[in-house]
């Protein structure tokens, strides 16, 4: 049977689904929808309600998120301004964020988010979302000390693609430490955190 | 001597007691925005449920969903003994740090 009632994006709804705890999968997700439907939809309009649903995922990630990109800010910053010497490449690769460092917060990610939920995938999330937040902040550390930076993609296209290669190495490797530590989190048994009231 | 709340988690515990026996994830962050007369999000509201769920402050029972929601269970939240001993301890609190003293204060200029 095809559901009549308006949803929201189901890349927004499968990334709220796979970042929250087991017992909150049901209730957060089910109360997003229905403000979504019931309120939302026909005060904003499909376009808008969207953007309020997309925003309010990203504040459920957000928590479950700052514990891994917090490190990253030190890590990322750090060896750019004092040149320190763990600043080990792990890899034979001349690209940002492979360092012994960062395979560890990356661990930690991936190990973290499965260890939450329960789930691989929110691992792999986490560690991916954050090798992506460091490169990002790479960027605009980079950009801030040279705003040209910002500009030479468009001005150079191939900049561009070195750019979507360096970004899609450090993806790849925060995703595959991420992996390791997501199967070791979601194989270890939880910290209970729900003091759940008998009905 | 009861747990300290910050006034976030006073809001949220707050929007408990007014909610009663309809206090779930939804209405409770209307509520809170009501309140507060601000836009807040879910993840902040959510997050404060857990940690009072962890502090002992506060707890939870799932109940069915309903169509709108696809089926999705609720979570009903309500304060425990430890919750109302906080609130009643951080209203004491703010009443003591103000005696004495006239509201709204003057601005000296």
């Amino acid at each position: 049977m095809i559901s009549k009632e308006p949803n929201p994006p189901k890349w927004a709804e499968a990334i709220l689904r796979s970042i929250l705890t087991p017992s909150d999968r049901e209730s957060i997700s089910g109360d997003l929808l229905e403000e979504y439907r019931e309120v939302r939809y026909q005060a904003l309009g499909p376009f808008q309600a969207d953007v309020w649903y997309i925003k309010h995922v990203a504040s459920v990630f957000w928590p479950l998120m700052w514990r891994c990109a917090l490190p990253m800010v030190p890590l990322t910053l750090l060896p750019l301004a004092a040149r320190l010497p763990w600043n080990i490449n792990l890899v034979q690769v001349q690209a940002p964020g492979l360092t012994l460092l960062h395979a560890m917060v990356y661990l930690w990610a991936g190990y973290y988010g499965a260890q939450r939920t329960r789930l691989i995938r929110t691992g792999l999330l986490t560690a991916g979302t954050t090798s992506f937040f460091g490169f990002v902040m790479l960027f605009t550390f980079f950009a801030i000390r040279d705003p040209r930076l910002l500009a030479a993609p468009f001005s150079k296209p191939f900049i561009f693609v070195i750019l979507l290669t360096l970004l899609s190495i450090a993806l790849g490797f925060g995703v595959a430490v991420g992996a390791v530590g997501a199967v070791v989190g979601r194989w270890l048994p939880p910290a209970s955190r729900r003091h759940v009231r008998a009905s | 001597m009861a747990d300290i709340v910050g006034p976030f988690e006073q809001a949220v515990l707050l929007a408990l007691i007014r909610l009663g026996k309809d206090a779930y994830g939804r209405a409770i962050l209307n509520e809170v925005q009501r309140r507060l007369h601000r836009d807040v999000s879910a993840g902040a509201v959510y997050s404060t449920l857990e940690r009072l769920e962890a502090k002992e402050l506060a707890s939870s029972t799932l109940a069915p969903g309903t169509a709108i929601r696809g089926g999705r269970a609720r979570r009903y939240f309500a304060p425990t003994s430890a919750g109302i001993r906080a609130l009643n301890e951080a209203k004491s609190t703010t009443d003591s740090l103000w005696h004495g003293l006239a509201w709204p204060l003057k601005v000296r200029t």
